[in-house]
């Protein structure tokens, strides 16, 4: 029987004292915790790490706070050797409220980091190809342990939950790839992740043409590896995978393995990632695409009625004029 | 007779008279065609007309069925140097357009045209000092005259190398040259050119051509079928290399001119920094009264 065979050895590594070597203590959870904990909630038990993605305790608001804040997380919390698991997921209703800032008003502003007219070109390079570069080789390079993505209703910047070693979704867990969408190109490392789990044909189409990608899609694409029932559950059933990783291989093999896991996203990075970025953010600049919060609010209305027709075995495609429900010729 | 006729593509003359202000063609009886780049029949100015015609040519005359090999030079001592001001002034007055049309499709059209579509060996002859060499040294062989200096003035004008000279260098060259010269802008001498691997040998000057066809007569040996296929064997690298890292790359130079704007008509001339002085038939500097709107539209109406 498959399950947990071997004792934990969480909290047993073996370390020399670094008042005697003169080391450098990495820097420990309760400061990066502290650090971040505007964006990410965090907790720590047996060497798994959970942190949550979070605006004021609900869906994550996306702007350079989390951007930027992330590749500091997957370099500090990645490299911490007193982590040996880590569990990276959404809170509340979704992954993802929306591209924005809350004002302190409560009105909801644009995120004009995001912005690239002429005049401010420069933030193209500093908010988004510097920080999303890193953000997608902090994943891939720098966190040293297995990881876990819990991707919880309504998501996009899938990749933070698409490059984890394994990923969980919930039953109402839905995306759409939104760059074309919004008139962008899709070389901000998505394109890697999304060809990788979906096969060449259906990621072309689904960039193409903004194709709904509910939870039970994503199972049978080979983008998550459950569903769950809801988040709670969600991050339960990470934490049950992690304390199973973790009574299976030691720290070492675990360690190891997970290299030998993220090799190819590595070549695929190393190949393609800094040069896509740059060619996304040329066209960005010259097509002026909006980072604008109106197109998730329509995906939203589209994603309602995909999950509704999934449940009919209907589908609805793709259309000029959307939203018809049809069967699928199969 | 059949019903219908052959769609023919344009003979080597309709070719040779569609590209005559760009290129100097002849051709030999045997099928050796060499192609001469000149502006007005004097060294090269760098213009957007020839940097668009450079990928036309090497399709139309790559697929044309009777040249069984090309050769490629320059005229004088001079590569490309230098940029004709009024040919550029699309970029300034519709840089996004304009970078997009004539310098993305056209700039990547130019190699991928050179190795994707010729059919026939190429052997490019490296007439001249200055930049664009990747026009000489993409060819499958090449020699070079042994007085001539070899830079890439991208980082010197303020752009990412990316429009292709990195992706030749990159295969030629080994790594840490091709960084040094791609990051510094350095000159290289023609026998550190040798000595890297750009080129496979150095000829004087004055038996630069008769060098070159004394090549063409060695291929021009081999069967025909022979020397298409091994041609293919000796690309197979090159279409590798194209694919690796030019498209996404030359989207990181557009990205890099847009953040900081260096237009073609405001780059400074190589010739001071090369020591050449070169006997230029056609114009460089803007004229008194410049139509900078007919220009650009002239451009955009280019097919």
């Amino acid at each position: 029987m498959i399950r947990g065979n071997y004792e934990s050895d969480a909290g047993k590594r073996k370390e020399l004292s670094h008042a005697e070597l003169g080391t450098i203590p990495h820097m420990p959870f309760e400061e990066y915790s502290e650090r971040l904990k505007d964006f990410l909630i965090m907790k720590r038990e047996n060497g798994i790490l959970e942190a949550r993605m979070h605006t004021n305790g609900d869906s994550l608001q996306w702007n350079a706070q989390a951007h930027q804040g992330l590749h500091y997380f997957f370099d500090w919390a990645g490299r911490d050797p007193d982590n040996e698991v880590i569990i990276l997921g959404g809170s509340g209703p979704d992954l993802f409220k929306g591209i924005g800032r809350q004002q302190p008003d409560g009105t909801w502003g644009i995120a004009h980091e995001f912005a690239s007219e002429p005049e401010h070109a420069w933030r193209l390079y500093d908010y988004q190809y510097y920080d999303g570069t890193n953000d997608i080789e902090g994943q891939v390079f720098d966190v040293e342990v297995p990881t876990i993505g819990v991707w919880n209703g309504a998501a996009f910047h899938t990749d933070l939950v698409l490059f984890s070693d394994i990923t969980l979704c919930t039953e109402d867990a839905w995306t759409t790839e939104m760059h074309f969408r919004v008139n962008m190109v899709p070389g901000d490392g998505i394109q890697i992740a999304w060809r990788e789990l979906m096969g060449r044909k259906r990621f072309a189409y689904a960039e193409l043409t903004g194709e709904i990608i509910t939870a039970r899609k994503a199972l049978e694409l080979g983008m998550v590896n459950e569903i769950c029932t809801d988040t709670e559950a969600a991050y339960a059933r990470a934490h049950e995978i992690a304390e199973l990783i973790m009574h299976t291989g030691t720290r070492q093999t675990r360690r190891l393995t997970v290299q030998q896991l993220r090799k190819p996203w590595k070549q695929d990075v190393a190949n393609e990632l800094r040069n896509a970025f740059a060619t996304e953010m040329w066209n960005t600049a010259t097509e002026h695409s909006p980072h604008e919060v109106s197109f998730w609010e329509w995906a939203h209305e589209e994603a309602e009625l995909v999950k509704a027709a999934e449940k009919k075995g209907k589908v609805i495609r793709p259309r000029l004029d959307g939203g018809r429900e049809e069967d699928e010729i199969k | 007779m059949p019903n219908t006729n052959f769609v023919n593509w344009p003979t080597f003359d309709q070719i040779k008279e569609m590209f005559k202000e760009h290129f100097i063609m002849d051709r030999r009886e045997d099928g050796v065609v060499t192609v001469r780049m000149h502006t007005l029949g004097g060294p090269l100015i760098w213009s957007m007309e020839l940097h668009d015609a450079i990928g036309k040519m090497w399709r139309m005359l790559g697929t044309e069925r009777s040249t069984e090999m090309i050769i490629f030079t320059g005229t004088d001592e001079a590569w490309v140097t230098d940029f004709e001001k009024e040919s550029w002034i699309p970029e300034s007055v519709e840089p996004a357009a304009t970078r997009y049309n004539h310098m993305f499709i056209d700039g990547r059209r130019m190699l991928i045209a050179q190795i994707q579509d010729v059919e026939v060996p190429t052997l490019g002859v490296l007439s001249g000092s200055g930049g664009h060499t990747e026009l000489a040294l993409c060819c499958d062989l090449a020699i070079a005259a042994d007085d001539i200096t070899i830079l890439d003035p991208h980082m010197l004008v303020g752009n990412v190398p990316g429009d292709g000279i990195h992706s030749c260098f990159f295969q030629l060259m080994p790594y840490r040259q091709a960084v040094w010269y791609l990051l510094s802008g350095a000159k290289m001498t023609a026998e550190e050119a040798l000595k890297f691997g750009l080129v496979s040998e150095l000829v004087p000057r004055e038996k630069l051509m008769d060098r070159a066809y004394e090549i063409a007569d060695l291929l021009m040996a081999q069967n025909r079928y022979t020397r298409r296929l091994a041609t293919q064997v000796m690309r197979r690298g090159w279409k590798q290399r194209i694919v690796d890292d030019l498209d996404m790359t030359f989207g990181t130079e557009c990205f890099g001119m847009f953040t900081d704007s260096h237009e073609h008509s405001n780059m400074q001339s190589m010739n001071d920094y090369l020591n050449l002085k070169p006997d230029y038939k056609g114009a460089l500097d803007l004229p008194e009264n410049v139509d900078r709107e007919a220009v650009a539209r002239r451009a955009e109406e280019a097919n």
